[in-house]
């Protein structure tokens, strides 16, 4: 059948064009232009704040959590530091203790990753500056 | 043009135009699906998130958009699905489904694998309410697709599907707005929101459109049965006249959405070619066969009863290509009820064009409308085939399936000149698509129309 042909060919080509406008906005979202947003918070930025906030980013925290509007805002770590003391904010990063009983098992594996992480000193500090 | 009425309004479009049509709407289509997606990227508060987490957001999001259109696509707006031929517009509802159901489910797929966490916890009851929402609606999607595309094969009856899917995907569209709403990834600041809430509400009005607003309007123009008439083959021919309205301005080989003993809300319509002549807007006939639920009744309709009328749809006739040089009907069973309209069209137009019908069936004395198509071939310059399976002793025409060798025989030299429509089964149409071509008729020459929707 011509026509049934070409109805599918064409739903195809379009979902493929879909796709492909898809990645070129992630692409877009993610291409480096200009001087990053942090360059021009030309605050001091101590580097306390510096190494948590890298360790933030490279343990993938953003992508359930935000600090100052940053990451995934459905959970705001903002004054964290103000409600939890550094040993119940490093069990929390780290699935253990208390969150064990309030967070399912695939968010506990993945969390689980971070006890051999370098970062995670850094992390907590920074964690707890944040009042 | 052959006695048309030039002021009459065209119903179909020229053939010359259709190709630039289709490409419109197909960019319209592309810009509804991705234009609201980026216009979330000028001025992104936040910095993009990896292109892993950034691309299954997109999807996320494009799905969404397509699956809006979807109703759209079987909204049956007549400009829109008129370059195209409505018959492909519900083809291509159906592959986009299955298109923006890969889609969303890559959307899931590649945050369960980059970032699990952002998913958070499946059970409802310690999940945030719109990620079961998003949960549930991706359910109801695949549910959706699988019991359109295997309708059959699960036996499903066809009036109660289409409730069903109405229904179903009504609600999994709302689930997933809300989804959408309450992740609100890139939807910072309210007019972005405010924008996605629209593009949602849209989308919703359009089903308020289709399931309120057109059926109110059906319901305006009522139709009468004034006659029910058997034809030979188990075919019913109704006879249809508007009850104080104007009527129906048709192209012969469109065809009608008709409703019969329920309220045009019910969702009870079933699509029929007119087989009537375009000629005449007050007064249409439906001849149909007994094969199903629905059609199997028409032959205890009475005079007398009410009847709705949703027409006219199809891009399918010979007045999509009026400068034709003459025409070939290739028929079987009851595909000759749009190429009875078209010939009944010829002669009230008083047309002189060479004419040939292809026409295959069964057996003699289930041949429907033999006597009239006898008539019209003393009245038109109709070479009129008969092709019959299973003949009877005495019969001299033509006999077996339709096949190349039959059209080599009976077409003039001139045959790449003519234009060709095909209505029959589909095996039939594809054995006649490939014939037509190795006689050396251009692809563009020949036309069909797919009647298994659904």
């Amino acid at each position: 059948m011509r026509r049934e042909v070409r109805a599918r060919w064409l739903a195809a080509a379009t979902a493929v064009t879909v796709v492909a406008l898809s990645a070129l906005f992630a692409w877009l979202r993610n291409a480096p232009i200009g001087p990053a947003p942090e360059a021009a918070s030309t605050t001091v930025v101590d580097s306390r704040v510096a190494a948590g906030l890298r360790a933030f980013e490279e343990l993938g925290c953003a992508t359930c959590h935000a600090i100052g509007g940053v990451g995934n805002r459905t959970r705001p770590l903002d004054g964290i530091g103000g409600r939890r003391d550094a040993a119940a904010i490093r069990a929390w990063a780290l699935g253990i203790g208390e969150a064990q009983s309030r967070l399912p098992p695939s968010v506990m594996r993945v969390k689980a990753r971070a006890a051999d992480a370098a970062e995670l000193p850094a992390l907590v500090d920074y964690l707890t500056t944040l009042k | 043009m052959n006695g048309r009425d030039p002021s009459r309004p065209e119903p179909m479009h020229a053939a010359s135009q259709t190709a630039r049509d289709a490409l419109l709407w197909l960019g319209i289509y592309l810009l509804a699906v991705t234009a609201p997606l980026f216009a979330l990227l000028p001025g992104a508060v936040l910095p993009g998130r990896g292109f892993v987490w950034d691309f299954a957001m997109a999807l996320g999001y494009a799905g969404m958009a397509m699956l809006g259109v979807q109703f759209v696509l079987t909204a049956r707006f007549k400009r829109a699905t008129a370059p195209f031929g409505i018959d492909i517009v519900y083809y291509f509802h159906r592959y986009l489904a299955v298109a923006a159901l890969a889609i969303v489910l890559a959307h899931y797929a590649l945050l369960r694998a980059h970032s699990p966490l952002a998913l958070g916890p499946v059970d409802p009851r310690e999940a945030e309410a719109h990620m079961t929402a998003g949960r549930v609606a991706l359910g109801l999607f695949v549910l959706l697709v699988v019991s359109s595309l295997a309708r059959r094969v699960l036996g499903f009856e066809y009036d109660l599907w289409r409730r069903v899917h109405a229904a179903l995907s009504t609600v999994a569209f709302a689930l997933a707005i809300w989804h959408l709403l309450g992740a609100a990834n890139y939807l910072e600041g309210g007019w972005k929101q405010g924008l996605w809430a629209m593009y949602g509400a849209f989308w919703l009005g359009v089903i308020g459109y289709v399931r309120l607003l057109r059926p109110s309007r059906l319901a305006r123009r009522p139709w009468r049965v004034v006659n029910v008439r058997p034809e030979r083959g188990q075919v019913h021919t109704l006879t249809l006249e508007p009850d104080d309205h104007k009527g129906l301005q048709f192209a012969p080989g469109q065809f009608a959405w008709l409703t019969l003993r329920a309220s045009p809300f019910a969702m009870r319509e079933h699509p029929f070619s007119i087989a009537s002549s375009a000629e005449r807007s007050d007064r249409i006939e439906l001849s149909i066969k007994a094969l199903g639920d629905f059609t199997a009744t028409i032959a205890s309709v009475r005079p007398g009863e009410v009847a709705w009328v949703d027409a006219p749809y199809g891009n399918f006739g010979i007045d999509l290509r009026p400068e034709a040089a003459g025409y070939v009907f290739i028929v079987g069973g009851i595909g000759i009820a749009p190429a009875l309209s078209m010939l009944r069209t010829l002669e009230d137009r008083s047309d002189r064009r060479p004419l040939w019908m292809f026409y295959g069936n069964r057996a003699w004395e289930r041949v429907a409308f033999r006597e009239e198509l006898g008539r019209l071939a003393q009245i038109l310059p109709l070479r009129l085939i008969h092709i019959l399976q299973e003949p009877p002793v005495d019969w001299t025409g033509e006999r077996g399936l339709i096949a190349e060798e039959l059209f080599a025989r009976h077409l003039p030299e001139s045959r790449a000149r003519l234009e060709y429509f095909i209505c029959g089964p589909t095996p039939m149409t594809h054995v006649a698509e490939v014939a037509l071509a190795r006689l050396g008729v251009p692809a563009g020459r020949v036309h069909s129309e797919i009647f298994d929707w659904v």
